[in-house]
């Protein structure tokens, strides 16, 4: 797992703090994590806005595998953390 | 704190003790709350957080229908639309000129129907409010930049709804100028999340609030005494080199800050912080110095003043026994950097701070932080009778050995008052037991919220003893918690001032418990805090066997173990 990952997770996790990594990893949609609501998705939100300086749009409506797509969101903005800001 | 900080320490496993703060606001608490709850684990990892808000958009009726008992402590957070719906963005009543006047009348209905909600509670409760921290939306005509007639009256208005509730001491107001420093008002406002979540405050201001709230909600112990450097922080100049004369703490001389300084501590001083001085200077001179009628800082609020060549731990070391304190809770100050270091090297725990002379931004930021360390609700007697009896001490009692205590208390004069009651707002009683570390049962501490469970506690009951003797008053100077049983009678808490050590007051207390109480054994809660050495030493010399964890006392141990009790007891009727 690199940092990005790691970080990602960690985001993720804050968030859903009663879904494991392989819960989040694994889910198909974000209404599959366990201990998803509404209030959990803004934190989330916010939470990767404060971590990657990254507002992703329609994010709750990511779907098929929700956290390799933010990974994957981040990848193609170049983006690893708030130190490191977008381009 | 960022919120994912915040989120992870929320989320830590939940622990034993519950704190139940009800957070009142009319908009989503969302992340405020989360704020609000990771600064209250920060500063106890021991509480589990139970916050709870009520309806949105109704702020007033939230509090009215709230039930005081169910909770330890209340968060009140006011916006504008609280006070009247037009004032906020979610609702679209109208801002037209003729609504102007209606809108104050509405904002002031509000604030009375706030007042008599928050004045319920207030006797029940610990109670923290938060003003209007968001921008008035742009409604009156005069522009901007002009405050209008009608702002003016509505930020009076504000304001004497906010003293009215803090003459009271359980009813704390967030200080706007606190705020302000930390969290700039022009980027407090997110009008996005208002409309879209309900939500109207920037992430930044969110975590900012929340540790504000949370501060004043868990309010640590403060410091007790502050030891400061002569030469170059008290004043500017040498003493040895200028003479008592050529000292200087003027504007015309370019050393505003020092005078600044001693307006600083004298104000301390009279609100019962002891102030001691440690210079490596020349005794004589330092007595010529401190006779000057301009000094800002008289002689008398400063006490021992230590002015010798030898080490400046030296020097420190004889204040804390003179004050008979810990190093954590002093704060000493010099100039030199130097002698800073060998200070704090010497006491880790002291907190030690260079007087930065030539920073005037740095000097600005330590009364500041200074003023926080030494804050306090409210000034009792005992405040200003500090000083005095630690001076009575050390020119009487330190004189007396231990063969010739007997006579000495005797001739004393000793007079304890014992008094029995349970008043909500004994600052003084809590106090002490907040801020002793030395002669304390076990370290406990009673925040807001513990003492509001205390009073609540049907069981429990509270002792205070005052003291005096022909040297003078002590005051209020032991505090016992605890609880009677069968037979038998059960200490929670007891604590003791250090200024009341070698007169036997303690050995008076538990007869006046046994007798009170017509009990036959007394436990006591003990525990080791690893500064509490006084008591255990205390407690192992009234019983035969090494004292453990919950150590009882038998009636007879104690009388056959006990010495000679010197003062004359008088009983006040129990109030609260």
């Amino acid at each position: 797992m690199d940092d990005r990952d790691d970080h990602l997770m960690r985001c993720f996790s804050s968030a859903f703090p009663g879904a494991t990594r392989d819960e989040i990893r694994a889910a198909k949609t974000f209404d599959a994590i366990p201990g998803w609501d509404s209030l959990r998705m803004l934190n989330l939100a916010v939470v990767l806005d404060e971590e990657f300086g990254v507002q992703i749009a329609s994010l709750g409506s990511l779907e098929l595998y929700p956290f390799d797509k933010v990974k994957q969101c981040l990848t193609q903005r170049g983006l690893t953390s708030t130190d490191q800001p977008m381009s | 704190m960022n919120l994912i900080d915040a989120l992870e320490r929320v989320n830590l496993p939940v622990a034993a003790h519950s704190l139940r703060v009800f957070l009142a606001c009319g908009f989503t608490p969302l992340h405020l709350e989360t704020f609000l709850a990771a600064h209250l684990r920060e500063f106890n990892p021991a509480w589990r957080i139970e916050l709870n808000s009520g309806l949105f958009g109704d702020l007033i009726g939230n509090l009215e229908r709230m039930q005081p008992e169910e909770h330890d402590a209340l968060a009140v957070v006011i916006e504008w639309p609280d006070l009247d719906s037009r004032l906020g963005l979610r609702t679209l009543g109208g801002w037209q000129v003729e609504k102007l006047p209606d809108i104050v009348k509405s904002v002031n209905q509000s604030l009375e129907r706030l007042t008599r909600a928050l004045q319920r509670i207030a006797s029940a409760l610990p109670i923290c409010i938060c003003l209007p921290t968001l921008p008035l939306p742009p409604l009156f005509y005069t522009g901007m930049r002009q405050s209008s007639v009608f702002e003016l009256g509505l930020r009076r208005n504000l304001a004497s709804f906010a003293e009215d509730l803090s003459v009271g001491r359980r009813v704390s107001v967030v200080s706007e100028q606190h705020l302000d420093e930390n969290s700039p008002p022009g980027k407090r406002f997110d009008l996005r999340t208002d409309i879209a979540q309900g939500f109207p405050y920037k992430i930044f201001h969110a975590a900012q609030l929340g540790e504000l709230l949370a501060e004043l909600i868990y309010r640590q112990g403060s410091k007790k005494g502050l030891i400061t450097d002569l030469d170059d922080t008290l004043w500017a100049g040498i003493l040895g080199e200028v003479g008592p004369e050529g000292i200087c703490w003027q504007l015309e001389q370019h050393a505003q800050i020092h005078g600044i300084y001693q307006q600083f501590l004298a104000s301390l001083a009279s609100a019962g912080i002891l102030i001691a001085a440690a210079s490596k200077n020349d005794a004589t001179l330092v007595d010529h110095a401190f006779e000057r009628d301009d000094l800002l800082l008289s002689k008398a609020s400063v006490f021992p003043i230590e002015a010798h060549w030898r080490r400046k731990s030296e020097s420190v070391q004889h204040i804390l026994t003179t004050w008979n304190v810990l190093p954590e809770s002093v704060v000493f100050v010099d100039d030199s950097p130097m002698e800073v270091a060998e200070v704090q090297s010497a006491f880790p725990e002291m907190e030690c701070l260079v007087f930065p002379r030539d920073d005037y931004p740095a000097f600005w930021g330590m009364l500041g932080h200074l003023r926080n360390r030494f804050a306090k609700i409210d000034i009792s007697d005992e405040d200003a009778l500090r000083l005095q009896s630690i001076r009575n001490s050390d020119l009487s009692w330190k004189r007396v050995g231990e063969d010739s205590l007997d006579d000495f208390l005797q001739q004393a004069d000793g007079q304890l008052t014992f008094a029995f009651g349970k008043p909500a707002d004994d600052s003084r009683a809590f106090e002490l037991l907040n801020k002793t570390n030395q002669f304390n049962l076990n370290g406990k501490r009673y925040d807001e919220a513990a003492r509001a469970k205390f009073v609540k506690d049907s069981e429990t009951c509270l002792l205070t003893v005052s003291y005096q003797d022909k040297f003078g008053k002590l005051g209020r100077i032991a505090v016992l918690i605890g609880r009677p049983s069968t037979k038998r009678f059960i200490v929670e808490s007891w604590a003791m001032s250090c200024r009341a050590f070698s007169r036997r007051i303690e050995f008076h207390c538990l007869q006046y418990i046994f007798e009170k109480f017509a009990v036959d054994e007394i436990v006591f809660e003990l525990q080791n805090t690893n500064r509490n050495a006084p008591l255990m030493t205390f407690l192992q010399q009234l019983v035969d066997w090494p004292i453990e964890a919950n150590p009882q006392l038998p009636k007879s141990s104690f009388l056959r173990k006990a010495p000679k009790m010197p003062h004359h007891i008088e009983e006040e009727p129990a109030s609260g």
